[in-house]
């Protein structure tokens, strides 16, 4: 099979979520769900979540559960509208810019030095990050002004979503880190006898992902124009979204390259929230059917691996029979 | 050596305990009260307030206001309020007040996430002998209700009309033309939220505006959950005619705005909330024709069981059973009534709020003694912007 054709069959194989799950939803409600009205707005609003599960990639690669880029995304916001409503726009972007790379330096350093599983320090620097949160200036909220939101606005959503997915792209596939931190998430016992540094994988892939979340806590600020702080684990909703379209994403690798996968994945998801709202899904009934699609999607798949491993297997039992 | 260590660094350990204990109840709230008011309320029961309240937080204008106003009432007579907002669901509402109790409180004010926690708080608080109200609540299950009506240290609750408030509303959305409406809301559960949707419901259910599409936020609220549900109603509904938000705090109301201003449906999807938003944000919505309708103001509802909760400590107790206090929304339909209601009854810029300090200390018994509890349920039937403007010789 020839290259082009090779990737021409791996973006079919991924699209095939999105366009059965909108098939779904438009065989349901024909005449209004998704005009193409409808899915540049569900495009715009999982630019922000593609930015934060982009941000997570390498975490859930090397299996290190992160609980905190909600809080990050949310102090981020704060911080960048404060700095908006006292020094201007480019003060908001910078602050954006300057306060992830922080994050993610305190998320990088609490891992390695405390040397504790990732989910409690997460959560504990999660519970940091939103009680300053409620505290900072006040704790009163931010807002800005819609033209100060421009990039949370089209066509800057995108170009920023782009930039980002660039990045991370090739940082993910083409340098050494990318490498070592599928390396590391494979086998660690394997990468440390190849030589590989796990702890300094690890410290910059908390690092990238702080980057990334900074990113994100700008581009949903100039999204929403509106902020306030969340607090009691109120931020986890916000991560969980990111989160499933990774878990998405790992269950497409096997067609389409992990960064594509989470774009697909934030998509797919919205896609699936705003078709159950048009549909007229009871509201309490709204998450139970989101659940039961990954649970069903990722069950699914892994079903599939298991018959087709069992199939090869068969094939080469008969091959070394015959 | 080690043992004597051991014993001395114990000894120090209780002593500080002890000192930390002592210079808590003793210490002084501030407050503007005379030194002869003081003196006076702490010999009704030589027991000093120390009012805990539960409460989701004090970030926004809601949580922050009330709070501030109970505070005020509180230091009438010479007492302090402890704020506990830790709790992540109905359950761990049971923690804040067990927190509460360690740290000294004699009575504590809920805002309840749920009916089903209260009979289990209800123990808690009668066991450590804890004077106990509900402010924004009415207990909804009969079962329920009738457990509480037996528990001594249970004074009661303020609450305001839900439904009627949320029915109200929908009627007069239905009256202007409204066919297609969406309904945003806590999650199922959460009793005040309950209400209001089945307000709207009613309202729905009487005329011919239909809920074409409802949405939950699931965990917190805040603008940008709202924003995610109004764009899914406006995907999904072109012909989409209003949006009812359940509450407009935690930026929820400025999430829903937003996102109509994002995709050019401001002013052709109208909104309408209950919680009032910032005064310069509820202005302009109101002249655009953004905002249809809104229904607030009712940060001065905690003020009334916690009188209740004060007279109680001091052994001025107001009723001998548990008594419910309605108070009314303010309800906005024109940009004049948020005028008004911005100069004269909550206005943070200038420190100006529907009770001067002299009022507040009107609905304790110790300083006014011809107080009852009639009196106070009149003070809370009265409120309104026109009842503050007299009060304040603004009319």
């Amino acid at each position: 099979m020839g290259k082009t054709k090779k990737y021409a069959v791996s973006a079919l194989k991924g699209l095939a979520l999105p366009v059965v799950v909108y098939l779904i939803f438009k065989l349901i409600r024909p005449a209004t769900f998704g005009t193409p009205e409808a899915l540049y707005i569900i495009a715009q609003q999982a630019m922000m979540v593609t930015i934060m599960s982009l941000g997570m990639c390498c975490n859930m690669t090397i299996g290190i559960w992160d609980f905190s880029p909600g809080s990050i995304v949310t102090m981020v916001g704060l911080i960048c509208g404060y700095y908006f409503n006292q020094y201007g726009f480019w003060a908001m972007v910078a602050a954006g810019i300057l306060s992830g790379i922080l994050f993610g330096l305190i998320n990088a350093t609490a891992y390695t030095v405390l040397r504790v599983p990732s989910v409690v320090v997460t959560v504990g620097l999660m519970l940091i990050y939103e009680s300053y949160g409620s505290v900072y200036k006040g704790g009163k909220g931010v807002s800005i002004t819609r033209e100060a939101g421009i990039l949370g606005q089209a066509p800057w959503i995108f170009l920023v979503t782009l930039v980002m997915l660039i990045i991370l792209y090739v940082i993910y596939n083409k340098t050494k880190f990318g490498f070592n931190v599928k390396a590391v998430g494979n086998n660690e016992l394997i990468a440390k006898t190849a030589g590989i540094n796990p702890r300094v994988v690890k410290f910059f892939s908390f690092f990238i992902a702080g980057c990334y979340f900074g990113i994100a806590g700008l581009v949903n600020l100039s999204y929403t124009t509106a902020l306030s702080p969340a607090k009691n684990m109120g931020t986890m909703s916000v991560t969980f979204d990111a989160m499933m379209a990774g878990f998405i994403a790992i269950y497409l690798s096997g067609a389409v390259n992990r960064v594509f996968g989470i774009v697909i994945g934030t998509f797919t998801m919205k896609l699936i929230s705003a078709g159950l709202v048009a549909i007229g899904v009871e509201a309490t009934w709204q998450k139970v059917f989101v659940g039961a699609f990954l649970l069903f999607f990722i069950g699914f798949t892994q079903i599939k691996a298991q018959v087709n491993e069992w199939m090869n297997r068969i094939k080469r039992a008969k091959q070394v029979k015959a | 050596m080690k043992k004597l260590l051991a014993l001395a660094m114990a000894l120090v350990l209780s002593l500080s305990l002890v000192a930390c204990g002592g210079g808590d109840s003793s210490a002084a709230a501030g407050g503007s009260s005379t030194a002869d008011d003081l003196s006076q309320a702490v010999e009704a029961t030589g027991e000093k307030v120390k009012l805990g309240i539960i409460i989701w937080g004090t970030t926004d204008a809601l949580g922050r206001n009330s709070t501030m106003m109970v505070e005020k009432l509180v230091q009438q007579v010479g007492g302090e309020i402890v704020i506990d907002s830790s709790y992540t669901s109905p359950e761990t509402q049971i923690q804040s007040a067990e927190n509460l109790i360690s740290a000294g409180c004699n009575a504590i004010l809920i805002v309840n996430s749920s009916d089903t926690m209260l009979p289990t708080l209800g123990k808690l608080c009668e066991e450590n002998q804890v004077y106990w109200g509900l402010q924004w609540r009415d207990v909804i299950s009969p079962e329920i209700e009738e457990q509480l009506n037996t528990m001594e240290y249970f004074v009661g609750n303020t609450c305001e009309d839900e439904t009627e408030i949320t029915h109200r509303l929908g009627m007069a959305m239905a009256d202007a033309g409204v066919k297609q409406l969406a309904m945003v809301g806590n999650p199922v559960g959460d009793t005040t939220h309950d209400a209001r949707w089945q307000g709207i419901v009613d309202a729905c259910d009487e005329t011919e505006m239909d809920l074409v599409a409802q949405y939950r936020y699931q965990g917190t609220s805040g603008a940008p959950a709202c924003m995610e549900a109004v764009e899914s109603f406006i995907t999904g509904y072109p012909d989409l005619d209003a949006i009812f938000l359940t509450g407009g705090t935690n930026s929820t109301l400025e999430g829903a705005l937003s996102a109509l201003d994002k995709h050019g449906k401001r002013g052709e999807i109208k909104l309408a909330c209950v919680d009032f938003i910032d005064a310069d944000q509820m202005k302009e919505y109101l002249e655009d024709g953004t905002l249809f309708a809104i229904a607030g103001g009712h940060y001065v509802d905690p003020v009334f069981t916690a009188a209740m909760l004060v007279n109680a400590v001091e052994g001025n107790r107001l009723s001998d059973k548990p008594e419910e206090i309605n108070l009314q929304f303010i309800d906005f339909q024109s940009a004049d009534d948020a005028v008004n209601y911005y100069d004269y009854v909550e206005n943070d810029a200038d420190g100006i709020y529907a009770y001067t300090e002299e009022e507040l200390g009107m609905m304790i018994k110790s300083i006014n003694p011809d107080l009852t509890m009639d009196g106070l349920r009149q003070m809370a039937a009265d409120y309104s912007i026109e009842d503050v403007m007299e009060r304040h010789g603004n009319a």
